[in-house]
């Protein structure tokens, strides 16, 4: 048995239901039912915390308000526009740095170094120079999304197989053609695998950006109801925000997995 | 002969010029960008209460200085971190392994740690203001919420990776299950372990900063959004670079005790 063998079967258990499913549904189920309980035997205070049914109720009010699709629109939006820029720059820069030794001499301290500082830091900077709308909080995804998209495209483009280039180029393939046949097929798992990074990020994002200072979005809603002691609405809004961010790191793991699934990533997982 | 000395000549320019190169570049290009920023500021081309000269950001570190503030929210920040980082470190290790021993716990603990792990926790806090208030604790319980994901992540997958030959043949040898986990176990997933305990880093610093820019009353974050708040954005830069600093020094120390444990103990 080779280190690779039990890797295989890791990574399709996920997308088949086995005993990861279930034993992850009971807990979950179970972990409700508890809480449940322990709150109709008074053993939680009902103003730091709700029951799982009126989260759910809660969340149904809310849902079936069409109030809630306008802010969640919203979101979708900055996350959008940030994600869409904060690709579109990182894979040129991460591209060009993987090409040309000059640019990534030139860039790689300056971008580790920005890449370095807490992002959440630029928050209340991001405010000030764009405004509380839009633009501010698709920065701030833009931030999230950039560094991630840099890091995996040079890495996926550096771990390219020099003798693919080389043959592709000898049969002569121009370097359009090098870049669009060999390159980025390459290279398409560690761009999958940044995009899963960085939209985690994004999403997380946008709600700490709408947290900290916004009219609009689900971020806002949260805020309302928190400083609203509105419990049930916080937790059916925060687990909605959770598993948002699970559905597309899954289907990320799951496109890459159709797409590329003949190539292993090994990406610098952060 | 010719060929003879200019071999070692050329082979010696090809090492040392692209690596002076680098140097020149990686250096070269942000001091370009702060001079042009320097000067295009200080011009008001580009608008200094937006975009303070670089002059002026470091000129107001001696006034932070001297009013303490700095000192005030190094240490506050720091703490948290520390604090944080520490019961992150206690409490991941010990459910990582057990994640990565144990198929069962792994897949009963798996939704909970993805949920949590990709849940805004931060959205939580005027609940963890109620029950823990606006200082210390809070800020270390939201560190401890950022930081013990990775850890617990990477610390499972190094341990379920372990080369099950090394496990059976420390069995077949009468190791004890104990001395399986120390000898064997542990060693073996390190790397993976201090990967996790290297982004736990970056992580519980973002974590302090976050907690700090919503309920602190000192700390870099704190001082960000209040600098921030009053347009007074060249101390609010002062603030993220020290912040970028202090990430990357503690990214560092990390790097060497890991080292210093895997080559001490062998």
């Amino acid at each position: 048995m080779t280190d690779a063998a039990p890797d295989i079967p890791r990574r399709s258990r996920a997308f088949r239901i086995g005993p990861r499913v279930t034993w992850g549904a009971g807990a979950l189920i179970v972990f409700a039912i508890v809480w449940e309980l322990a709150f109709a035997a008074g053993l939680l205070n009902p103003r730091f915390v709700a029951p799982p049914s009126a989260a759910a109720s809660a969340g149904w009010e809310l849902i079936s308000s069409g109030e809630f699709w306008g802010h969640a629109w919203t979101s979708l939006i900055e996350l959008f526009w940030g994600s869409i820029v904060g690709i579109a720059v990182g894979v040129s820069l991460g591209f060009a740095m993987a090409q040309w030794r000059t640019v990534d001499s030139a860039l790689s301290p300056t971008v580790w170094a920005i890449y370095s500082v807490p992002r959440t830091a630029f928050v209340p900077m991001l405010l000030v120079w764009f405004g509380i709308g839009l633009a501010s909080k698709s920065a701030f995804v833009f931030l999230g999304m950039v560094f991630p998209m840099i890091a995996n495209t040079y890495l996926g483009v550096r771990e390219t197989d020099p003798y693919a280039i080389r043959s592709a180029r000898s049969f002569a393939a121009s370097r359009l053609e090098t870049m669009r046949e060999v390159i980025f097929p390459s290279a398409f798992p560690y761009l999958i695998d940044g995009l899963r990074l960085g939209a985690g990020r994004g999403i997380v994002g946008v709600i700490i950006a709408e947290l900290y200072v916004s009219t609009n979005g689900v971020g806002y809603l949260l805020r309302l109801a928190g400083l609203g002691f509105q419990t049930a609405q916080l937790i059916f809004l925060t687990l909605f925000v959770a598993a948002c961010g699970i559905f597309v790191s899954q289907f990320l793991i799951w496109l890459d997995h159709r797409i590329a699934g003949w190539r292993q990533a090994d990406t610098a997982t952060q | 002969m010719t060929a003879d000395v200019a071999t070692p000549a050329r082979s010696l320019r090809r090492i040392r010029t692209p690596a002076l190169r680098k140097v020149a570049l990686g250096l070269g290009f942000p001091i370009f960008v702060l001079i042009l920023w320097e000067i295009l500021s200080t011009n008001g081309i580009i608008d200094p209460v937006l975009f303070p000269a670089p002059s002026v950001i470091f000129g107001t570190l001696q006034d932070r200085l001297e009013s303490g503030e700095l000192t005030r929210d190094l240490w506050a920040t720091l703490s948290a971190v520390f604090v944080g980082y520490a019961m992150s470190a206690l409490i991941g290790l010990p459910i990582g392994v057990a994640m990565g021993l144990w198929r069962r716990v792994d897949f009963t603990l798996e939704p909970f740690v993805m949920g949590l792990y990709s849940a805004p926790i931060i959205a939580l806090y005027p609940l963890l203001i109620i029950v823990s208030g606006i200082g210390f604790t809070t800020i270390v319980i939201l560190v401890v919420m950022f930081a013990i994901f990775p850890i617990i992540i990477n610390t499972a997958l190094g341990v379920r990776l372990v080369d099950r030959f090394l496990v059976r043949s420390a069995v077949s040898f009468g190791a004890t299950r104990g001395e399986v986990l120390r000898h064997v176990i542990l060693p073996a997933s390190l790397p993976s372990i201090v990967s996790g305990m290297e982004l736990a880093v970056g992580r519980a610093i973002t974590g302090a900063v976050v907690a700090e820019l919503f309920i602190g009353n000192a700390g870099l974050g704190y001082s960000i959004g209040y600098y921030s708040g009053f347009l007074r954005l060249a101390d609010a830069f002062l603030f993220i670079f020290i912040l970028g600093v202090l990430g990357v020094l503690l990214r560092e120390l990390v790097v060497a005790v890991e080292r210093r444990v895997r080559y001490g103990t062998g």
